[in-house]
């Protein structure tokens, strides 16, 4: 403590105004003057009486953040009271003992000791000892200091310091408090008196500081709550495609909240043979978690025993076991100091594991943030089990969109024989007329001509028709591109021509001449198309009425793309209506009732609506509506 | 053949088909009529001389059996040769059955189609042939009074004419005199060729 002194005054100065009940709110006047001795000290002993009845009566009602400029205010007092040069409220714990300033004050002679924390047993080895053993260190002149603490006395003397009091007040948890006063300018006599009224006042301001204490806890236990509260919010609602996002920002927060440098999610293999990083969180400059690395190997001894359900927790390194070579040598590697790492059971077996690592301070884990922070990582671990849910069930219709698709163009091979036969007859008979014609005496060159661009036009339309076959045959690839739905219903209806003649459909369209582009996945929007018709000629086949109509029109209003296919079916009943989008749910003999289930989910993804209403006459009208403009939907 | 008269008449829902088989039909020198649909077809007068039909199975409300169905009934005998993308065997055993020459599947060799052309125009022009002596007969039966038709039912199964006299109930000599004015009415040489041409009308 570097104290200075530039001004002594004798202990016989000084005095007080006669035991006068002076106001402790206020700073008592220095009475340095003309007192004796015995009234002197009985005018201290009550000066302290009243501070610690004001104090009492005050600081239970002294709101926490007031707490410190109150203690700081009686500490004044008291050193005014008792015309001392500086006193101090001091906690200190650990071994090396650690010295923390809660507050301090002196007169303006006197230098502020650092507030910072301090090692105080470097320094005080016998002085820290004392007071950690719950001993009073008190002296009225340097040479009272016993011999053996030779270190303590060098260090004061040059201090300047001519006597010194330290309470000790040892509390629950190990936690040292000190009430310490002291003199710079004369030696200062305690009397037992003032020492048992000054065990007192510190008595009180320890439990005005461990009522801060535990305040500044649960405030810290409260923001903590919040913040998971937050978390789990997030987690819980947030889109599939953002759950990756979001356990990322979750890690940073917990990361700044708890002062750490880096949080880990990770995630055991199926065979819990192997342990794989998926996200991790790291301060700027120490390195984060590679994302899918397979730590097992590396951390072996961490793994087997977060797999066997227990938590690895380490203030230092060198808390780890033997067995923790490898852990160790990494550990020191990277520099890490302390670290946590919690398994998070799903279903009875450790299936993921959250870890928290410090590297710039030590840190306890208090036993208290465990089950917290395994609450954190059974949050992430549902978000990601959800999203991989989600995603598996995306997975699951586009497949199942896809064997639709493939069964829907099985049941059209004879028709689709027929549509690409059609050119290629025609090509066939043009290629050798035009044989024919060359053979002639005079060979018919412009009938040649004629001949060849035919067959050039039809060799095109041939291999547009495979085209949109492979296309629909392909397996699924979500694609979002500018799609005019004229064009759409267009190809469609290429590909059942042949299937329309066949139920004897007499198919027309009714589209409107230009129609704004819509953004969407052609394959899925053909395929819905193509669903419809078909579903349609089906329908009008199991009719006898001799009437088979299907009218596609596309229309356009309200910033949507519609299409509407009228039918003259046999019509559904209200029920029918209402179920015919859920899955597995079929009128036909055959099929598998996943038509228009696999239809509606992809007209709901592009943003749009699939309907069916009934027709005034005859069969129903199903209609579909498509957004405009929407680039991103997923 | 003279092929100037005769006509291929082809019916098919698919232009870029009728286009080239009407060109395949030119590099042989033979014309045809195209037609996208039965019902185009049967608002088309139908040629007086021999044609044949060209005619694809599947289309667009009237089917290309439908159409063979509806020519059978109007006892118009085209000799009809189908032309299918996918032929299935019932469907052209109902063809066949129902008079087609030929049953043949897109795309098909020129030779195959274009003998199956000439084939039908064959069998077209004989019976367009058998069609026309038979109207030509007819029409000189017309010019025979009731008697003379009288006489000529006789004369054809070999009666002789006194025999047709009491049969009748007329003279000998009225008996010639009818023989002769209907034979030169028939234009029939002799006997043989008249009876050949009273088989021919009755057949």
């Amino acid at each position: 403590m570097p104290l200075h002194r530039e001004e002594t005054i004798p202990v016989s100065q000084q005095g007080t105004g006669g035991g006068e009940a002076l106001p402790a709110v206020q700073p008592l006047p220095l009475a340095r003057h003309d007192v004796d001795r015995p009234s002197l000290a009985t005018a201290y002993c009550q000066r302290v009486e009243m501070l610690v009845a004001t104090l009492s009566a005050t600081c239970r009602k002294t709101p926490v953040q007031e707490i410190e400029s109150s203690i700081a205010a009686s500490l004044r007092q008291v050193v005014e009271a008792l015309a001392c040069d500086c006193g101090m409220l001091a906690e200190f714990s650990g071994a090396p003992a650690t010295l923390r300033v809660h507050s301090w004050w002196g007169v303006p002679e006197v230098a502020a000791p650092p507030m910072s924390e301090a090692s105080l047993s470097t320094a005080f080895p016998w002085y820290a000892r004392q007071l950690q053993q719950g001993n009073m260190v008190c002296w009225s002149r340097l040479d009272e200091v016993p011999a053996e603490a030779s270190a303590e006395t060098q260090h004061w003397q040059s201090l300047g310091l001519q006597s010194l009091l330290a309470i000790p007040f040892t509390v629950a948890g190990g936690v040292v408090y000190m009430l310490s006063l002291a003199t710079f300018h004369a030696p200062y006599s305690w009397s037992e008196a003032l020492l048992g009224r000054l065990r007192l006042l510190g008595e009180l301001f320890v439990q005005v500081l461990l009522r801060q204490r535990s305040h500044e806890q649960l405030e810290q236990h409260r923001q903590f709550e919040t913040l998971l509260a937050e978390i789990s919010a997030v987690c819980a609602k947030v889109p599939a495609n953002d759950v990756d996002q979001a356990i990322n920002d979750g890690l940073r927060r917990v990361v700044e909240y708890l002062g750490i440098e880096r949080s880990t999610l990770l995630e055991f293999s199926a065979d819990q043979t192997e342990l794989y990083v998926i996200h991790s969180y790291a301060v700027p400059g120490i390195p984060p978690h590679i994302r899918a690395h397979a730590v097992q190997h590396e951390l072996p001894w961490y793994t087997s025993t977060l797999r066997r359900g227990e938590i690895v927790r380490f203030r230092r390194l060198d808390e780890l076991p033997e067995e923790a070579l490898c852990e160790k040598q990494l550990g020191k590697r990277v520099g890490i100091k302390s670290c946590l790492l919690i398994p998070v059971a799903m279903s009875g077996a450790p299936l993921w594991v959250i870890g928290f690592g410090a590297f710039r301070t030590e840190v306890d884990w208090p036993a208290e943030w465990i089950p917290r922070l395994r609450l954190l990582g059974e949050l992430f671990a549902n978000a990601l089990m959800r999203k991989r849910a989600e995603e598996a069930l995306r997975r699951l219709w586009h497949e199942l969109a896809h064997g639709a698709r493939v069964a829907m163009l099985g049941e059209l091979t004879a028709s689709l024989a027929h549509e690409l036969n059609q050119p290629l007859a025609a090509i066939l008979s043009n290629a050798q007329a035009a044989q024919r014609f060359l053979a002639r005496e005079t060979p018919a060159l412009v009938e040649v001509q004629e001949a060849l661009t035919d067959i050039v036009a039809d060799n095109r339309r041939a291999g547009q028709l495979i085209q949109q076959l492979c296309r629909l045959g392909s397996p699924p690839a979500l694609e979002r591109v500018p799609l005019n739905m004229n064009t759409l219903v267009q190809q469609v209806v290429q590909l059942v021509w042949s299937e329309a003649i066949e139920h004897q459909v007499k198919l027309t369209l009714e589209l409107v001449p230009v129609l704004p582009v819509v953004y969407g996945d052609r394959l899925q929007l053909q395929q819905v198309l193509l669903n419809l018709m078909l579903n349609a000629f089906e329908a009008m086949r199991q009719t006898t009425d001799q009437r088979r109509e299907l009218v596609v029109r596309t229309a356009y209003q309200d910033a949507a793309v519609t299409v509407a296919l009228q039918d003259t079916g046999r019509g559904v009943d209200e029920t029918t209506l209402q179920r015919m989008f859920t899955a597995f749910f079929t009128t036909k003999a055959k099929g598998m009732g996943l038509g228009l289930a696999v239809s509606r989910s992809i007209i709901a993804a592009h943003g749009g609506r699939l309907w069916a209403l009934p027709n005034t006459d005859q069969g129903i009208t199903v209609c579909l509506t498509l957004p405009l403009g929407k680039e991103a939907t997923a | 053949m003279n092929q100037a008269e005769v006509q291929v008449l082809v019916v098919d829902d698919d232009v870029s088909f009728r286009r080239a088989v009407e060109r395949l039909l030119a590099s042989v020198g033979l014309s045809a009529a195209t037609f996208a649909s039965a019902q185009e077809f049967l608002q088309y007068e139908l040629p007086a001389g021999p044609a044949c039909l060209l005619l694809d199975v599947r289309m667009p409300e009237i089917s290309g059996l439908e159409l063979q169905e509806l020519l059978t009934t109007t006892s118009h005998h085209m000799p009809i040769i189908f032309l299918t993308g996918y032929g299935t065997i019932p469907m052209s055993v109902r063809a066949m059955k129902a008079g087609a020459v030929d049953f043949l599947q897109k795309p098909c060799d020129d030779q195959v189609l274009l003998e199956a052309v000439y084939h039908a125009l064959e069998r077209a022009q004989q019976a367009w042939h058998t069609h026309t002596e038979q109207c030509t007969l007819h029409d000189r039966l017309e010019t025979l009074t009731p008697r003379e038709r009288e006489v000529l039912a006789l004369v054809v199964t070999g009666m002789l004419n006194k025999q047709i006299a009491d049969a009748l109930g007329m003279s000998e000599k009225t008996v010639k005199v009818h023989r002769a004015r209907l034979m030169q009415k028939m234009q029939a040489a002799s006997l043989a060729e008249l009876v050949r041409m009273t088989d021919k009308v009755d057949h």
